[in-house]
């Protein structure tokens, strides 16, 4: 609900030494102008369409989130009292931004919008999350998407 | 999702992301991430602002355009949001008829739902869109379930659920239901009044702190373990 720096010391001292991975690697990869690039969203606010089958704890799969979705269908079953629900609530965008994405693409800010977005839940920790992670790599070369935009909850 | 952004390059794909807590891209060493001064909850920063969230955007996918000699590259985005700014003296515009009774929770949410329901209706006419219905139930069937959960009376597992689960997607549903019930109504409020309204003032809020309370007793192992994360920290 509020900024870390103005979350209580021992919660804030919680959501910041969670045990992170570290990697060996730093692996980037290259590709064209952004205004050339499909740029498709992966959030980790556990969102879903209206009657996909809600996240559970320790959740490590997906849903996927077509782009023509309407906002009044997609839900949010991630459910955590750190964070702030409101502004979601208010403009489904403050999550999971298509439509700015769109706007953008208009504007040839970008190439394109993917036909497809996608969502984990965030509180699964991120090594439970590698089997899906290369799974979705395929989906998303698939659909032609060579720019991720990972937006966090 | 600096697991997530380590993955998908390895597998060929360029991402950018928005992070909300620096030290885990400190941590992480993502390829490109764009930190944001702004409360968790709100990555883009501002909703119902298109030229706000463009401008953080930006901020993230403009990164895809820097050599990949430079990574991993953490930025921090220079702008700070309304929302998360505390309003000192805000008086909360929030204020629905009280219904006189002496009943029971379960009544007394009842009839707060029943004050507040041309409110949420308005809201969603307006916006057309609502947050609530993770539960897929009534916001009725909801204020009843919560009651019951108080009195330790727990729904049981359906759908594939757990009676956990439903009574955590029960209450975001019922928090959702009455924010968006008190957004709709004049005037402004900062996230922060918003969730020092729902808890200090609300029988919804009360019902919640009861029902988590309650749970402390309960002797559904899987409820007594999630209900806490229904309730702020400072309250519990």
């Amino acid at each position: 609900m509020v900024r870390l720096a103005d979350v209580p010391e021992a919660e804030r001292n919680v959501i910041i030494g969670l045990p992170l991975p570290t990697y060996d690697t730093n692996p980037a990869v290259d590709g064209p102008p952004l205004r050339e690039r499909r740029v498709a969203i992966i959030s980790t606010a556990g969102l879903h369409r209206r009657g996909d089958r809600p996240f559970t704890p320790g959740a490590r799969d997906y849903r996927v989130i077509p782009g023509d979705t309407s906002a009044g269908d997609i839900v949010m079953s991630h459910i955590s009292p750190n964070f702030d629900r409101t502004g979601y609530q208010a403009d489904v965008n403050i999550a999971l931004p298509i439509e700015r994405l769109r706007e953008m693409a208009a504007d040839g800010e970008i190439g394109s919008v993917a036909d497809l977005h996608y969502s984990f839940m965030g509180a699964t920790s991120p090594e439970e999350m590698e089997v899906t992670a290369h799974e979705l790599a395929r989906h998303l070369k698939a659909d032609g998407v060579d720019a991720v935009l990972l937006v966090p909850i | 999702m600096g697991g997530l952004s380590h993955f998908l390059e390895s597998d060929g794909l360029a991402t950018t992301q928005i992070s909300l807590v620096r030290e885990h891209s400190e941590t992480m060493k993502p390829p490109r991430a764009l930190w944001v001064p702004f409360i968790l909850g709100r990555p883009l920063g501002q909703p119902n602002d298109p030229a706000f969230q463009r401008r953080v955007l930006r901020g993230a996918l403009d990164l895809l355009e820097r050599p990949v000699g430079d990574v991993p590259i953490l930025v921090d985005h220079p702008e700070e949001a309304d929302g998360g700014v505390e309003l000192d003296g805000l008086a909360c515009p929030v204020n629905y008829a009280p219904v006189e009774h002496d009943g029971s929770l379960a009544n007394r949410l009842a009839d707060e739902l029943t004050a507040l329901t041309i409110w949420y209706d308005l809201g969603l006419e307006r916006s057309g869109r609502t947050a609530f219905g993770g539960a897929d139930r009534a916001i009725e069937d909801i204020g009843s379930m919560l009651a019951a959960a108080v009195d330790g009376v727990l729904p049981g597992p359906a759908d594939g659920l757990s009676t956990a689960d439903i009574l955590r997607l029960a209450a975001e549903d019922l928090k959702a239901w009455i924010t968006e019930a008190a957004d709709a109504q004049p005037g402004e409020m900062s996230a922060y009044a918003l969730k020092a309204w729902f808890w200090e003032q609300t029988v919804a809020g009360e019902t919640l702190l009861a029902a988590y309370r309650a749970s402390k007793i309960s002797e559904n192992d899987s409820w007594r373990a999630q209900a806490p994360i229904l309730i702020p920290a400072e309250l519990r």
